[in-house]
């Protein structure tokens, strides 16, 4: 009971500030430009069967990136604000918190696939779309759980480390090469592509994919699994390493610097 | 409130350990206010911060409202208000209302409870018309009252303040004093924090002196000032090495170089002043200024003479 009404007023708190401070829609300018990008190299290139990674890779991308960027923004502000310690001085469970915060923006993220999806339509002269739009939501519906979930044990890293903006760009990028988000897998080199089915965002990136082809979806039900509970393990390391990290931080007196 | 032998060293790379509290003991009546007092450095922040679970002791023993706040913090910060005061702990650009409301989902409170809790404890401290305000536009007198509005949502057992009027005008930091004696006191047991000696003999009914990380005296503010407190000051206006070391080999009197050439002597009874004022007089001093002791004073000696301080 606790634990929902922490993570209502995480959320709330964070539309409220997205309405203030807008930094998170700059992903509903960036992505669908990416989109625009990869399928116009795609259109020229001759490689249409590719068209998928156009329209997914950027808004999942966005996705990592927009949790990951106000997870350490909020962090930073936190700090400098002088939050964090009278945050650990209440008894409500943090993790509810991150998990607030993280739902609303990534859900505002989310539209960036939307986005991506009307400009790739248009830029294909309607050739392009998504075949199975009740597959393509559950699978969004259970990467934004496991982003949220991924999230968490990032944050604590951001705590302990302090190296705040360095961990929040260098997370996301090197995660959507390997998941295969912007390259195929199997364009990747072979000593990293047995890495890939262990990410999450690897079977988001196919599953979505494979909903704008026009063939079923295979492999969908074992696919969602794997994600949701890739999200699950990230929750309870996530709160895990929350734990850790704040036990530290008691000890060291770190908490109250900036 | 019950601490003893409480240690807490920060570690410095490099260098020997820095010692923030050294075997402090301190207990507290539950219902009281308690004022922690000393200069900047004496350990009084840090001391609250294991009060309120969030730094660990390093050795000794604190128990709060009955729980240990190392080993239990969770039971613990259930009970706790905490205002750490000055610029920061708030979120400036949501209002006064967003605040307290966020505040309040954190302590557990939900739906209409947390609504009439939060416009309650905005009418008690005269925040209503402020609700709607951004906290980066109130200056530092309302934000202490927003500090205190949060401390407070919760209904806690244990209310503890540290610095509730610093950095605040005498205006302000009255307002603030009496939300505190009106409005806190009586409800929970109180610790303050403060360099302030009049707000703690105004608001507290005991007090710690602290400095350097330990405990330099403590008891109820009159009771401190009646047995070590000078009562009356002499000030003279010209140095007087040698009168002055006559005086005190004959009378109960210290004395003290407050600035460089200037000398006060302290007297802790007014016989010993009419003593010490006829021994002036007979050297042929009469460049004085008489004034009255005051716990100021006292606090500074006890500060100083242990060595301690910035
Ligand atoms: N996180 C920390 N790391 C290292 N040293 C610290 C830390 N926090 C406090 N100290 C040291 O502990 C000592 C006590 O500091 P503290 O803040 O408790 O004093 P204070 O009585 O609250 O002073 P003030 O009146 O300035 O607020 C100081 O010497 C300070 O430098
Ligand atoms: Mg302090």
């Amino acid at each position: 009971m606790t634990a929902l009404r922490v993570y209502l007023a995480a959320a709330r708190l964070a539309a409220e500030q997205l309405r203030r401070e807008p930094d998170a829609w700059m992903v509903l300018a960036t992505t669908p430009l990416q989109s625009l990008a990869i399928v116009t190299i795609l259109q020229h290139t001759g490689r249409d069967d590719l068209v998928g990674i156009a329209i997914v890779g950027p808004g999942l991308m966005a996705l990592v990136q927009v949790a990951l960027f106000d997870a350490a923004e909020q962090l930073t502000v936190d700090r400098s604000r002088g939050v964090l310690e009278p945050l650990a001085a209440t008894p409500a469970p943090l993790v509810a918190l991150d998990l607030g915060r993280s739902t609303v923006v990534l859900l505002v993220a989310l539209l960036g696939t939307v986005e991506s999806l009307a400009v790739v339509h248009l830029a294909t002269g309607g050739q392009s779309s998504v075949h199975h739009p009740a597959e393509a939501f559950l699978v969004l519906v259970a990467t934004v759980w496991a982003t949220a979930g991924f999230v968490l044990p990032c944050t604590a890293l951001l705590l302990m480390t302090r190296a705040t903006r360095a961990l929040q760009n260098a997370i996301p990028w090197p995660l959507a090469l390997v998941s295969g988000v912007l390259v195929p897998v199997a364009l990747l080199p072979v000593w990293l592509q047995p890495v890939s089915p262990f990410l999450y965002l690897t079977h988001s990136a196919e599953l979505l994919r494979a909903t704008t082809r026009p063939e079923p979806v295979s492999d969908l039900w074992t696919g969602l699994a794997v994600i949701l509970v890739s999200g699950a393990v990230a929750l309870v390391a996530g709160v895990v390493s929350r734990d850790r990290v704040f036990a530290r931080l008691r000890r060291t007196g770190g908490l109250s610097l900036t | 409130m019950d601490v003893r032998g409480l240690t807490r060293t920060f570690r410095r790379p490099g260098r020997p350990d820095r010692i923030a509290l050294d075997a402090v003991e301190l207990a507290v009546t539950v219902g009281t206010t308690h004022g922690l007092l000393g200069p900047n450095g004496a350990g009084k922040t840090t001391l609250c911060k294991i009060l309120s679970t969030v730094l660990l002791p390093t050795s000794g023993e604190v128990r709060v409202l009955g729980h240990d706040a190392a080993r239990d913090p969770r039971a613990v910060r259930s009970q706790i208000g905490i205002a750490f005061g000055g610029e920061r702990g708030l979120y400036g650009r949501l209002t006064v209302e967003q605040n307290l409301r966020y505040w309040a989902a954190l302590l557990g409170l939900g739906g209409r409870q947390a609504r009439s809790r939060v416009a309650l404890t905005m009418e008690r401290f005269g925040l209503r018309d402020r609700a709607r305000d951004r906290v980066e536009t109130l200056s530092r007198g309302w934000k202490q009252r927003v500090h205190l509005a949060r401390a407070v949502l919760g209904e806690p057992q244990l209310l503890i303040l540290d610095e509730p009027t610093a950095g605040l005008d005498p205006v302000a930091a009255r307002a603030v004093r009496q939300i505190v004696s009106d409005e806190l006191a009586g409800t929970c047991t109180v610790l303050l924090t403060t360099h302030d000696l009049r707000e703690a003999e105004l608001l507290c009914s005991t007090v710690t002196v602290m400095g350097g990380g330990r405990v330099l005296a403590a008891g109820n503010p009159a009771e401190l000032a009646l047995t070590d407190r000078p009562t009356h000051t002499v000030v003279l206006a010209t140095p007087a090495p040698a009168v002055v070391e006559r005086l005190c080999a004959s009378v109960r009197a210290t004395a003290v170089e407050v600035s460089s050439g200037r000398t006060e002597l302290r007297f802790t009874s007014s016989t010993d002043l009419q003593q010490g004022i006829a021994v002036l007089l007979s050297d042929g001093v009469v460049g004085f200024t008489v004034g009255e002791g005051s716990l100021e004073d006292y606090y500074v000696d006890l500060v100083g003479s242990r060595g301690v301080g910035e």
